[in-house]
């Protein structure tokens, strides 16, 4: 079926192709720029690099630690969502199932966070940190970063296991499972999608973080990506082309990461966000 | 059986334990804590006491001229993200709701700057803003404006070039959110446009739109507490500078924390953005309530 290009659909596409361009422009300036010689940047814009000076790449991570940063915040976030998980699940389906006496209370309490941004908190957070000498200890950090996405965690989880037929986990009950029990093993399994988009926004979440990180992290070796980052702006002994190829190392992950589950990103991402 | 009920009980408060420990301490107690300490001096140093010094702090927040110029930017910022980020992702959305070859090349790139670390895209576009050759002085310069244009170190620039940056990497959020929304509009109702003669721009303003009006209505809000509570991509792309022509109330609330360790202070702005937050939620519920009547 072959329709005719009207003005307006030519606009129309035309409109698409340039937000296409504004998008992958900077992108491809940072590519194009990490491979290049500093002056050589601003002399083509647009133009490859005559040679690929791949050792930019070596030296982004000699000066910033990119790669120990992004491990040292894979597993922090990796760490941190399971700190969460273990503690959300099991409130989430006591609450969810309504089997405390004072269910109610404990859900608003906690899902009050959701109400009050916690962004504002967070100096009180570090304080609090610091308080108990917890600096550059990631295991504390994690504590922080499970109770952070606690909320958005708890508010989907509830929301999909009430969803859940009664039935199921009644079954399992009357024939004398624990709770534990029936979490672990009836619970969990139908949840999975909840609780991957769970994971998926905690993951972007944290992985992502910087204003505590940025603070409670002073060793160099338990730098955050966010905070190697950081350390460019307004450094200017090292060269541009370095700070550009940091960025691209940075950015891979996360790209990986989102074209192998981007289905499950998008509609984490916007659930995570609907919750309010 | 009640024997079981009462032993179930138990477990279930058991189960609950962890997590309403871990929530206590790292949210309940910090935000009870910040509310004390903004009624206080206090230089951030343990065993050092808080003196109450009782409304001094809030006093000082709204005679604070950096306090003004804060909210003008984030007034700034979040004025611009919802006049563009609203209609720019509702067009995206309707771009990528419909089947063309490339399809999904067109939707990863349209929606990458979402995921991307906004330090990285903080630093980066300090280089899409390079004063002397970088690509935004050559785009103006091919557009017939010859000065050199230091957007980021000009007082009254900065801001705006902020704004931009801020809708380009949030822009690909909002397409997915109207995206799935459409996705929800049965067919029929637009079989039935197409079959009263609509053409697709009547369909899309007159049809899609106030279907999935609640659904804008939820982006305004979200799009208004992004550009509120925006952070990492200021420090990364300003510091809040020149001078304090960027500065954002969370920029100002770390400042005074940690450069000029007034901490009571710092506590006060934090308590007063959870106050603006909460009003940005309600206002934006009553307006949407509001239309909704008409």
């Amino acid at each position: 079926m072959k329709k005719k290009l009207t003005i307006g659909k030519t606009i129309y596409i035309l409109i698409a192709i340039f937000w296409l361009l504004v998008t992958l422009f900077p992108l491809y300036f940072t590519v194009i720029s990490s491979l290049k010689e500093d002056a050589e940047i601003w002399e083509g814009l647009i133009s490859l690099p005559r040679e690929f000076l791949w050792e930019n790449y070596v030296s982004a991570n000699n000066v910033a630690n990119i790669v120990k940063s992004t491990m040292n915040s894979i597993l922090l976030s990796i760490g941190s969502i399971f700190i969460m998980l273990i503690c959300v699940i099991p409130a989430s389906y006591v609450l969810a199932r309504k089997k405390l006496r004072f269910s109610a209370a404990v859900s608003t309490y906690f899902l009050a966070a959701l109400m009050i941004p916690i962004h504002g908190a967070l100096v009180s957070i570090i304080q609090m940190v610091n308080m108990v000498g917890g600096q550059n200890n990631y295991l504390i950090l994690m504590l922080v970063y499970s109770g952070i996405n606690f909320s958005m965690a708890c508010f989907i989880l509830t929301g999909y296991i009430r969803e859940l037929d009664k039935g199921i986990d009644e079954a399992a009950f009357i024939d004398g499972c624990s709770l534990l029990q029936i979490i672990a093993r009836v619970i969990v399994p139908i949840s999975k999608p909840a609780i991957a988009t769970v994971s998926i926004v905690s993951f972007l979440n944290i992985y992502n973080e910087l204003p505590i990180a940025n603070v409670l992290l002073t060793k160099k070796g338990y730098q955050t990506i966010s905070v190697a980052l950081l350390a460019f702006k307004g450094d200017y002994q090292v060269k541009v082309s370095w700070i550009f190829a940091a960025i691209v190392l940075a950015t891979i992950p996360l790209v990986i990461f989102y074209l192998f589950c981007q289905e499950y990103v998008e509609k984490g991402l916007t659930a995570g966000a609907m919750k309010g | 059986m009640r024997l079981k009920m009462k032993k179930s009980h138990k477990e279930a408060i058991l189960l609950t334990i962890p997590a309403f420990s871990v929530y206590t301490f790292v949210v309940a107690y910090p935000l009870i804590n910040m509310t004390i300490t903004s009624f206080c001096d206090w230089n951030g140093v343990f065993g050092v006491d808080k003196k109450f010094t009782g409304l001094k702090n809030y006093v000082t927040f709204f005679t604070d001229p950096v306090i003004g110029l804060a909210i003008k930017n984030i007034s700034v910022l979040m004025v611009t993200s919802v006049i563009f980020i609203v209609p720019i992702s509702l067009f995206l959305a309707s771009v990528i709701n419909k089947t063309f070859w490339g399809l999904r090349f067109v939707k990863v790139s349209y929606f990458l700057p979402v995921i991307i670390n906004k330090v990285s895209i903080g630093l980066l576009f300090t280089f899409i803003f390079y004063p002397k050759d970088g690509p935004f002085v050559e785009i103006i310069r091919a557009l017939g404006y010859e000065k050199t244009v230091n957007v980021l170190g000009n007082v009254n620039l900065a801001i705006w070039g902020t704004a931009f940056v801020l809708i380009w990497c949030n822009v690909g959020f909002y397409m997915i959110l109207f995206s799935s929304a459409m996705a929800t509009i049965p067919d029929e109702l637009l079989e039935a446009a197409i079959l009263d003669g609509a053409n697709g721009r009547q369909k899309f303003f007159y049809v899609t739109v106030p279907l999935i009006r609640g659904t804008i209505g939820i982006a305004v809000t979200l799009i208004l507490m992004n550009a509120f509570k925006v952070y990492d991509l200021i420090v990364a792309l300003t510091g809040g500078g020149p001078g304090n022509s960027t500065e954002v109330l969370s920029t100002y609330l770390f400042k005074n924390a940690f450069y000029y360790s007034r901490f009571g202070y710092a506590n006060a702005i934090g308590v007063m953005m959870v106050v603006f937050s909460l009003i940005i939620t309600v206002a934006v519920h009553v307006v949407q309530h509001y239309l909704d009547m008409e």
